[in-house]
């Protein structure tokens, strides 16, 4: 809270420079203006009287130098007209000022002294300024977001560490080096923070994800002053064949049930309805997305519902699938269908408690969880309408791919076909052109025949 | 409840991808590339700062996944196009 208030406070000193820059500018350059004004009057009342011989002299060279002109347009082989202008024009002023010099009332003119209105550095570079306090304030809001997300990660990990200790043989590798790290946590950006853990009976592996808040970004937090984001933390179960039966049910808060539903490639594909929380003992701000009924009972079973009651307001997302292919991906339709094989996952989501000793509340469930999801045993109706699900998305999927092989080949077939008449084109050996021709033609004409025997022996 | 700890299963860390929110990193570094490119050729100075800033930005916002030499490139090339335009040209930015 105390951040938030320096923060907005920063924001606030950091406008009231800009704008009160910017009005000392203007004013600035009225009051140069004024200065310009008063001093060329000053100028006039001493330059109004001009000398007369000046006068003179002027008249005269006018006339020498009208002369000099017509010259110069008679001489056609003159080399450059451009350098006599210019020699004529600087050169003659030069001669009256020397004449104004030698004049007796040169010695008369005052010159005073300009006043040089040169502005101060910080006056002038006001913007600058500006600008490069900002950046200073987002540096320094990037160091300190940064520091508070690394120690909200740190943390967890200080509270959650007996646990995961208890539960898994490793905890915290990194996957980088030979040997295997321990209660390392991988940064994966500024607010993104993972932890890997693996070694734990009905499960391959458990990826705990810390998504923070983009504390370190200064644009970011003035969003979030206006529309909030949570940290979360996710609990993403990897598992193995044998550690779930065919189940695919998610529950998460009714505003998001709609979009899950449709981002999920698994959800989307395999799951009919979003019903209300309430049938399944849940509060009504939940809703339930799952395959069969069957199935979301099961899951829902054995404490799990009591709990998810009593933490709805935390609960982002649970999602229990056999069938995890990843969101949907856009403009899929265009490219190439390759079948993906759906991972058996648990992906749990909650909001991260601002008190990190509730955390361990969090992980205890998932863990009871996942030991709950490896003794689901479908009903035998549930089972058999979920392996038809299966097999009948396998089936479209393939026909999609051999469907996309075909239109390939035939593309190919036809460029293959094109490549040739072109290069026949180009072909300057008339013999070949007539062979290659002749070629095509029998081709055509073998086509046509076998159409024809077609046609007969469908009329006979 | 007996140990659930089972070594046999035990697997190294691999990199997984994560549902994220919307990451505007690889915009932000174009923007900027653009910004701090127009600056330079054109002589303009509040482009060379919004280059700065975009750089700025995607600094940190980059992800550990991200290559290090885009940052890196971007960064230099919106100081060094600030810097170029101010040795042009040293008058302030509300005189220019």
């Amino acid at each position: 809270m105390r951040g938030l208030c320096l923060r907005v406070f920063l924001l606030v000193f950091l406008f009231s420079c800009t704008s009160g820059g910017a009005k000392k500018v203007v004013e600035d350059d009225f009051d140069e203006f004024e200065f310009e004004f008063e001093s060329n009057e000053d100028e006039e009342e001493v330059e109004k009287v001009p000398p007369k011989d000046a006068d003179d002299f002027d008249a005269e060279q006018d006339e020498s130098e009208d002369d000099d002109d017509e010259e110069a347009r008679d001489d056609s082989d003159s080399s450059d007209t451009d350098d006599e202008f210019d020699t004529e024009e600087f050169e003659t002023p030069s001669e009256g000022e020397d004449t104004l010099k030698s004049g007796k009332e040169a010695s008369d003119l005052k010159i005073e002294e300009s006043a040089v209105t040169i502005k101060p550095f910080f006056e002038a570079y006001l913007v600058e300024i500006c600008i490069c306090l900002g950046i200073a304030l987002y540096i320094s809001n990037y160091l300190l977001g940064r520091t508070k997300n690394t120690n909200i990660a740190e943390g967890w990990m200080v509270h959650n560490l007996p646990i995961l200790h208890s539960q898994f043989v490793l905890v915290g590798d990194d996957g980088e080096g030979e040997e295997p790290t321990q209660n390392h946590v991988v940064r994966r950006s500024e607010n993104s923070f993972t932890v890997w853990a693996s070694g734990r009976i009905n499960c391959d592996g458990l990826l705990v994800h810390l998504e923070l808040m983009k504390r370190h970004d200064l644009i970011h937090v003035i969003l979030g002053l206006f529309r909030p984001v949570p940290d979360t933390i996710s609990f993403i179960f990897q598992c193995a064949d044998g550690d779930m039966d065919s189940v695919i049910t998610a529950i998460c808060p009714r505003k998001t049930a709609t979009k899950m539903s449709k981002e999920y490639e698994d959800l989307s594909k395999y799951c009919s309805g979003i019903r209300s929380g309430e049938k399944h003992n849940l509060p009504s701000s939940l809703s339930v997305i799952s395959e069969t009924f069957d199935s979301a009972i099961s899951v829902l079973s054995g404490g799990v519902a009591k709990f998810l009651s009593n933490h709805a307001d935390m609960l982002l997302s649970l999602h229990v699938t056999d069938q995890y292919t990843g969101l949907k991906e856009e403009g899929e339709e265009s490219e190439t269908v390759t079948i993906k094989k759906g991972e058996k996952r648990i992906h749990l989501t909650f909001k991260l408690p601002s008190d990190l000793d509730q955390t361990t509340e969090l992980l205890d469930f998932a863990l009871k969880l996942l030991d709950h999801v490896k003794h689901i045993r479908l009903s035998r109706e549930a089972k058999d309408k979920a392996t038809k699900n299966r097999q009948l998305v396998v089936q479209e999927q393939e026909k999609l791919q051999h469907q996309q092989r075909q239109e390939a080949a035939q593309q190919r077939k036809e460029e293959k076909k094109k490549a040739e008449k072109e290069k026949m084109l180009e072909e300057t050996d008339a013999d070949k052109v007539r062979k290659w021709e002749e070629k095509e033609y029998k081709k055509q004409m073998k086509k046509s025949q076998t159409k024809m025997k077609q046609m007969k022996v469908r009329m006979g | 409840m007996s140990n659930p700890k089972r070594a046999e299963r035990a697997k190294r860390f691999v990199p997984v991808s994560l549902v994220e929110g919307p990451s505007y990193g690889e915009h932000i570094n174009a923007i900027g590339m653009v910004f701090s490119l127009v600056g330079l050729l054109m002589r303009l100075k509040w482009a060379t700062w919004c280059g700065v800033y975009c750089a700025i930005f995607y600094f940190a916002n980059v992800k550990s996944t991200d290559d290090k030499k885009q940052t890196f490139s971007l960064l230099m090339l919106a100081v060094s196009s600030l810097v170029m335009v101010y040795m042009q040209n040293p008058t302030p930015l509300i005189d220019s």
